[in-house]
């Protein structure tokens, strides 16, 4: 019985990383984290998060993160560590509804995750993006960005 | 086709098969690893507490922070049921008794959690279940141990592999330029002249910034010896006949790669690991150094000297 348990707890431990490797590549999972045994290997997870908030009137109000509220910041802080170690298994949605709590005028939010990574061919960082666009009713359309808008999204102060 | 249930024949070499392979790890007949897996138990018991201590001394950020005294009781509860193991033939009650406790940590941090937090979970799961006091748990406790310490140097350098960032060294060029200064005290010299500065020149969060590549055929060396290193110790460590000597050769290579970030408390716990593949019973043998080092660890945390051995943020 118990060596039964034994041999079927090795084989699950023994499986996991490889499912671990699938995580990392299908979803973005931090491979430094949840027991992979893949650490040292890539750079730890380096991302930002930008929110933008979409008035009534259908203006834009980019938060900036020096300028965050304490409640932002923490919404925004834990995400995005959720999201370093979670990769894509961790969506935007609590954040969008946690600023719609803070910003009674905003209708929707959209969420730009920016992820920082090394790239095995060239050896220089590249950046990949994922955009998401959330409402306030639930409805899951995206919005039209505006042509200028990540330069806007990402201009230095 | 009709279904045929298996002859006896069948059956027993189904059987023969099925152990196998978990006796790879197994202690030749006759020898007995009961008073080894006693040391293991209550090394990993003191590596909980120090674990603990490290914790209420250096708190971890929010929201992974424990509660205040939380860690505190802990510490000292760990160190009340390492001090039982350690006077007592009660250890395997005295691993029972920690498990809820650090899982409960290790849920808390989730999912954020180290991965030496998961690898010290699991052996305190297996020291619960199996007691090396009676013969037939000693023999399942030792070949179980052996194989996740396998499993681990085998993963660590196969997931090294399957990341393509070791073969030209852009990973480790990568530390050097943005780790904490140790990475570069410890593997810069290996670098050509000037190599160093151009590196920690680069700007983290800056698209397009590079190369993280060196010219120095050394450093691509030490850079593919550690994968392709892993994979052989793992290998090796599985039969009877090398496996004392990759041990050896593993607890080196751990200590080497952990000198740069200090993780002294992972190489402490894997090293306690790998003895175990190890004749003469070094785990007994070696506890009261052993318990000596997770000591002086908890002085530094204490202010005792010796801060190198803290990892760059001051915890262990």
């Amino acid at each position: 019985m118990k060596r039964g348990g034994l041999a079927i707890f090795l084989l699950l431990f023994a499986l996991w990383p490889a499912a671990h490797f699938a995580l990392v590549r299908t979803y973005d999972v931090d491979p430094w984290k949840l027991g992979g045994w893949a650490m040292y290997c890539v750079p730890g997870p380096m991302k930002t998060v930008r929110v933008v908030g979409i008035k009534q009137d259908g203006e834009l109000e980019r938060l900036e993160y020096w300028r965050y509220t304490a409640e932002e910041k923490w919404l925004a802080d834990r995400f995005r560590e959720l999201r370093r170690a979670l990769g894509e298994l961790r969506s935007p949605e609590r954040l969008a509804q946690g600023m719609f709590e803070l910003h009674g005028d905003w209708e929707g939010a959209v969420i730009a995750v920016l992820t920082f990574e090394l790239d095995p061919e060239t050896a220089h960082l590249r950046t990949r993006e994922a955009l998401s666009t959330w409402w306030r009713d639930g409805r899951r359309e995206p919005y039209e960005l505006p042509a200028d808008f990540h330069a806007r999204l990402y201009a230095r102060p | 086709m009709s279904a045929r249930a298996p002859s006896g024949r069948e059956s027993a070499s189904f059987g023969a098969v099925r152990a196998s392979w978990l006796d790879w790890t197994a202690d030749p007949p006759g020898v007995s690893s009961g008073r080894h897996l006693v040391a293991f138990r209550t090394l990993l018991l003191a590596h909980l507490a120090v674990q603990a201590w490290a914790w209420s001394v250096h708190e971890l950020p929010p929201p992974y922070t424990f509660p205040p005294l939380t860690m505190r009781v802990a510490a000292v509860w760990f160190t009340f049921l390492c001090g039982i193991s350690l006077a007592t033939d009660r250890g395997r009650l005295a691993c029972a008794l920690a498990l809820p406790a650090f899982a409960a940590a290790v849920a808390w941090t989730f999912p954020v959690t180290a991965n030496h937090w998961y690898l010290a979970l699991v052996l305190l799961g297996l020291c619960s279940v199996f007691d090396p006091e009676r013969e037939g748990e000693s023999v399942l406790l030792i070949q179980g141990l052996r194989w996740l310490a396998v499993l681990v140097f085998f993963w660590a350098g196969a997931q090294k592999l399957l990341h393509g960032l070791y073969f030209r060294g852009e990973f480790m060029t990568w530390m050097i330029a943005n780790g904490v200064e140790r990475w570069s005290d410890i593997f810069g010299w290996m670098l050509p002249d000037g190599e160093v500065e151009r590196l920690r020149a680069l700007r983290r969060y800056q698209p397009g910034a590079g190369p993280y590549r060196v010219d120095s055929a050394l450093f691509l060396l030490a850079n593919n010896a550690v994968w392709v290193g892993e994979l052989a110790l793992a290998v090796l460590m599985g039969w009877r006949r090398t496996r004392q000597l990759a041990a050896f050769a593993a607890i080196a290579l751990v200590f080497t790669i952990q000198t740069a970030p200090r993780e002294f408390m992972f190489a402490l716990l894997y090293t306690n690991l790998l003895l175990l593949f190890v004749r003469g019973e070094p785990n007994r043998r070696l506890l009261p150094l052993f318990l000596a080092a997770y000591a002086y660890l908890v002085a530094v945390l204490f202010g005792a000297p010796g801060a190198f051995l803290l990892k760059a943020g001051g915890g262990l």
